[in-house]
């Protein structure tokens, strides 16, 4: 099973302390990694084999670890985020968007318009509207209040980007901290985009594999996708560094600015191996999600 | 000052007895009681006087100076005035007289304060003696208290104590051994007595679970004694009862033509070692009772069985203990002798339902004192390709190894064989295991052999018995079903088709669209190309029990090339598959490909779902079904991926949903009622 395990979701806790992964045989691997990284040990926190689906998503709020897993009922699939209402968007395997009340439960608002299934979802962080990315490789941008779509781009039409990876889909977005910009990720590539006039502003040639996740820090975007390598990409589209990972290809990135000290980046893939970064240039350590300690 | 008022009063008195007394009387009552009052009231001023005089005798010794001064001058005054002045001389005395005698009264009174004052220091003497004598009292009883306690202390270092005989554990010892709340270190490292308490405590402890256990076993012993005592008696009793049923049941025998008692007589049989003549037996009884399908034959040459005598072989033994400094020609004497079986061996041959058999032959091996399994084939029901490299498999000598978990029949169970391979310089067995047969665990136990084992008893059968050979019988069969059915599918593999099984149609999709193109086994397999892959392949090939299997799939141009390794126990533990996909001169693994990495994990990881249908036996084929519908779903929608049109030169294919989760895995599931293909919904 060690063999086989890929990492599909990363998330830490709201105190900034505990790393949690979820794979693709629903589990949960819980490290903490704080400690571990003083001791460049992993130590194991727990493991609990929660759901009998893969999970494709995790996420937190102050007091859940949300996950996405596979609806067995309705054969959905999730991802979702947080906004500050309390809401949880989900965008689902059926193309559709729903909005969820966090304590009640209840459905608020369901968005429909994507063809095919929704791969991420970001909240814009000026208009406060959602944006989505789906595998029909369009990414739709949505009010929260009506709930209805204001606009959609479509990168895949765009012929400046590269179609190496064939297909369409898009698989990962990330805005930058003011919300002027946008990066787009999938089999297009990373592109990015000016939000205000959804226009392509630049598109990063550079990385020639398929892009899985992108995460905005400082001014860069950073990607992982189809290679060994996460990137550094600026708003210009130029790649600044790229960093080999353990695993190929890797899903999920994400970075911890919780924590008081430096901010610690993490990746996971196609393997069992998670990677940390303290430093963003190279690789400080890995823990495995493994029930064999 | 009472001295002045006395005298006041005194004068007063005087004065009032020439007076006339009814005034005079009540006057001086008057004054009396004022003199009274004014004497109480100066009661305290006497008190002080008192003290002054207490506090200054010379002050006391004046005035009594003093007066004595007084009345000695008012005596001679008066003695002058009688003597010189006779007519005046009542006068003048009246006039000295109360002097004098006021003089006498101070005396009076100083004499009485001076007894007080005697008296007072007296009792006060009394009690300062008194309390000396207490104190005397009481340092004289602390005196003695202290002689006790010290006689105590020396009689409490001289106490011998009993601990310094008990042997102790090394503290460094104790501190690793004891329990913390035993040890209590933080208290008995800087505290010696401490320390000494602690380990006495934990020898206590110690001896008494020990005392216990000790027990215990006596209790166990005297059990077991007792039970063997028993037991042997009841077979004493038995032995008269067995004959009378033998001689009762001969005529039944005859009647039903069976040889039971005939099998002693047999005339080969007698002959045969003690381990092989169990096997024998054992292997006729099981005959007889379960009427299977089980041929058990004597093979050798009896007349050099009667020659090899029981002597020279323990000759040879202890010629092979002592012979550590022989020459070589000696030792290859000593060699050839080791490995030399006895002449005699028993085949057995072995016919599962579906008519296919195993024959095999168990040597005994004299001097190594183990039995050895040879000549092990396996005859099937259908027939063989003439030129096939699937004949490897079944010529294999490890047909029937790991039978049992771990036997895999390449080392011997006998420890002492080691010593006396090493006696000849020679280090490992391994190397004649071809020579001899393999020693498997079982072969010892069917024979009645057994020996202790260093490491933990593996085998999940009885250690001997009767019900031991039927265990075994049963793998062999097994073994023979599962091997058979694996020959099977291998030569319809070999010819480039699948064995069908119950699984089409339910699990895969009946109609496949891609081509195998080449099979290959054992040895033919590309074993290099394997290596590089995946570490845990490699470990299993060098462990050597394994055979390789490799298939190579083609479809639309794209290859996929799979190398599956059986274990020897094959199906019990699942096969262990690894893919290559190649086109266009690139070669992606799972390593590097997640597509890969799921189509690996459904075969892999989900190999139960292949029982659903099928025995196990047929697990070889499905999994390569399997892999093959995998690889082609995972080559369509890549297909459909890379063009942008929808394509319709590709097969109709009912899916559900085309990708799913970041990975983006492809429906490799099919599911058997609506037709369909899904993504796998549950995780195992």
């Amino acid at each position: 099973m060690d063999m086989y395990g890929v990492v599909y979701s990363l998330c830490y806790s709201p105190c900034g302390k505990l790393l949690a992964a979820g794979d693709n045989f629903g589990r949960i691997f819980i490290f903490q990694y704080v400690d571990a990284l003083a001791n460049y040990i992993c130590i194991f926190f727990c493991i609990g084999v929660v759901h009998s689906g893969p999970i494709y998503a995790l996420t937190s709020t102050s007091t859940y670890l949300v996950c996405g897993i596979l609806d067995r009922i309705v054969g959905y699939k999730w991802s979702e985020i947080l906004d500050k209402e309390n809401i949880l968007y989900c965008g689902c395997g059926d193309g559709r968007i729903y909005g969820y009340d966090l304590k009640s439960g209840h459905n608020k608002c369901s968005m429909v318009g994507h063809e095919d299934s929704i791969h991420s979802i970001v909240l814009d962080p000026q208009s406060k509207a959602c944006i989505s990315s789906s595998e029909d490789g369009s990414v739709r941008f949505w009010d929260n209040r009506k709930p209805s779509q204001i606009a959609i781009i479509e990168p895949y039409k765009h012929q400046q980007l590269s179609h190496h990876g064939g297909g369409k889909w898009i698989s990962a977005m990330a805005t930058d901290t003011d919300g002027n910009w946008m990066a787009c990720g999938g089999a297009t590539g990373l592109s990015i985009w000016h939000l205000q006039s959804r226009t392509l502003t630049s598109s990063c040639n550079d990385i020639t594999a398929c892009v899985r996740d992108v995460v905005f820090y400082d001014g860069n975007f950073i990607t992982v996708g189809d290679n060994h390598h996460v990137t550094h990409t600026t708003i210009n589209g130029e790649v600044t560094a790229t960093i080999p990972t353990s695993s190929s290809p890797n899903f999920a990135i994400q970075i911890n600015e919780n924590l008081n000290s430096k901010p610690v980046l993490c990746t996971a893939g196609n393997s069992i191996m998670i990677d940390i970064f303290i430093n963003f240039f190279y690789k400080t350590t890995s823990f495995q999600c493994t029930c064999s300690y | 000052m009472k001295r002045r008022k006395t005298i006041k009063g005194q004068q007063a008195n005087k004065e009032s007895s020439p007076a006339s007394p009814s005034v005079k009387i009540k006057k001086s009552s008057d004054e009396v009681i004022k003199a009274d009052n004014e004497a109480r009231e100066n009661k305290d001023d006497d008190e002080l006087i008192l003290q002054d005089l207490i506090d200054d005798p010379s002050v006391f010794i004046d005035k009594f100076n003093q007066h004595c001064e007084d009345i000695k001058r008012s005596m001679q005054t008066i003695k002058k005035v009688k003597l010189y002045s006779a007519e005046n001389s009542t006068r003048e005395v009246a006039k000295i007289k109360p002097q004098a005698l006021m003089s006498i009264l101070s005396l009076r009174e100083i004499n009485r304060i001076s007894q007080m004052l005697c008296k007072n220091a007296k009792d006060s003497t009394q009690e300062a003696k008194q309390k000396c004598e207490s104190v005397q009292l009481q340092l004289e009883n602390l005196l003695y208290e202290i002689v006790h306690l010290k006689e105590e202390i020396s009689k409490c270092g001289q106490f011998k104590s009993c601990g310094d005989d008990i042997t102790l554990l090394e503290v460094e010892e104790f501190y690793r051994v004891a329990p913390e709340n035993i040890s209590l270190p933080e208290r008995t490292r800087h505290d010696p007595h401490q320390l000494k308490l602690a380990q006495l405590q934990w020898e206590l402890q110690e001896r008494e679970k020990l005392a216990e256990k000790c027990r215990l076993a006596k209790e166990e012993k005297d059990r077991l004694i007792k039970r063997i005592e028993d037991k042997r008696k009841r077979i004493r009793n038995l032995n008269p009862l067995l004959d009378s049923v033998l001689t009762a049941t001969r005529p039944l025998q005859d009647y039903l033509s069976l040889s039971i008692s005939q099998v002693d007589s047999s005339s080969s049989a007698r002959y045969l070692p003690r381990p092989l003549y169990f096997l024998f037996v054992q292997a006729n009884a099981y005959q007889e009772a379960n009427d299977s399908d089980i041929g058990v034959t004597i093979t050798g040459d009896l007349h050099k069985a009667k020659q090899f005598d029981q002597n020279v072989v323990e000759e040879s033994i202890r010629r092979a203990s002592s012979s550590q400094s022989g020459q070589g020609n000696k030792k290859n004497l000593e060699l050839k002798n080791l490995l030399t079986p006895h002449p005699l061996s028993v085949s057995l041959r072995l016919k599962e339902s579906d008519g296919n058999s195993m024959a095999l032959s168990v040597y005994y091996y004299p001097i190594l004192n183990i039995c050895a399994v040879k000549g092990v084939k396996i005859e099937v029901s259908f027939k063989l390709p003439d030129v096939s490299s699937v004949r490897q498999t079944i010529e294999d000598s490890s047909l029937l190894s790991c039978l049992f978990p771990g036997d895999t029949g390449k080392d011997t169970p006998n420890a002492t064989n080691h010593q006396q391979l090493q006696s000849l310089g020679l280090p490992s067995f391994n190397q004649f295991v071809k020579e001899i047969g393999n020693p498997y665990i079982w072969a010892q136990s069917i024979t009645g052999l057994q020996f202790f084992s260093l490491e933990k008893e593996e085998l999940p059968m009885e250690p001997a018995g009767a019900d031991l050979l039927p265990n075994v019988v049963n793998a062999i069969l097994a073994r023979t079903k599962s091997k058979a059915s694996l020959l099977k599918q291998l030569i319809a593999l070999e010819n480039l088709q699948m064995f069908p099984t119950n699984s089409d149609g339910k699990l895969f999709p009946i109609h496949t669209y891609s081509q195998i193109k080449e099979f290959k086994v054992g040895t033919d397999v590309n074993i290099e190309s394997i290596k590089k892959m995946s570490a845990i392949l490699n470990k299993k090939l060098q462990s050597g029990n394994t055979t390789a299997v490799s298939i190579k799939f083609s479809y639309r141009r794209v290859k996929l090339y799979a190398v599956v390794l059986l274990e020897p126990d094959y199906p019990v533990h699942p096969p262990l598959t690894n893919i290559t996909i190649s086109s266009d001169q690139r070669e992606l693994t799972a390593n590097i490909n997640a597509d890969i990495k799921c189509i690996e994990a459904e075969i892999n990881v989900f190999y139960q779902e292949l029982l659903e249908y099928d025995s196990a036996d047929f697990m070889l084929t499905n999994i390569l079904k399997r892999l093959q519908v995998c690889f082609e779903i995972c080559i369509e929608s890549r297909l459909k991926e890379l063009r942008d049109k929808p394509v319709t030169d590709l097969p109709q294919r009912m899916i559900l949903q085309s990708c799913r989760g970041r990975d983006r895995v492809k429906p490799y599931k099919y599911l058997e009622n609506p037709g369909c293909f899904t993504t796998r919904s549950t995780a195992l």
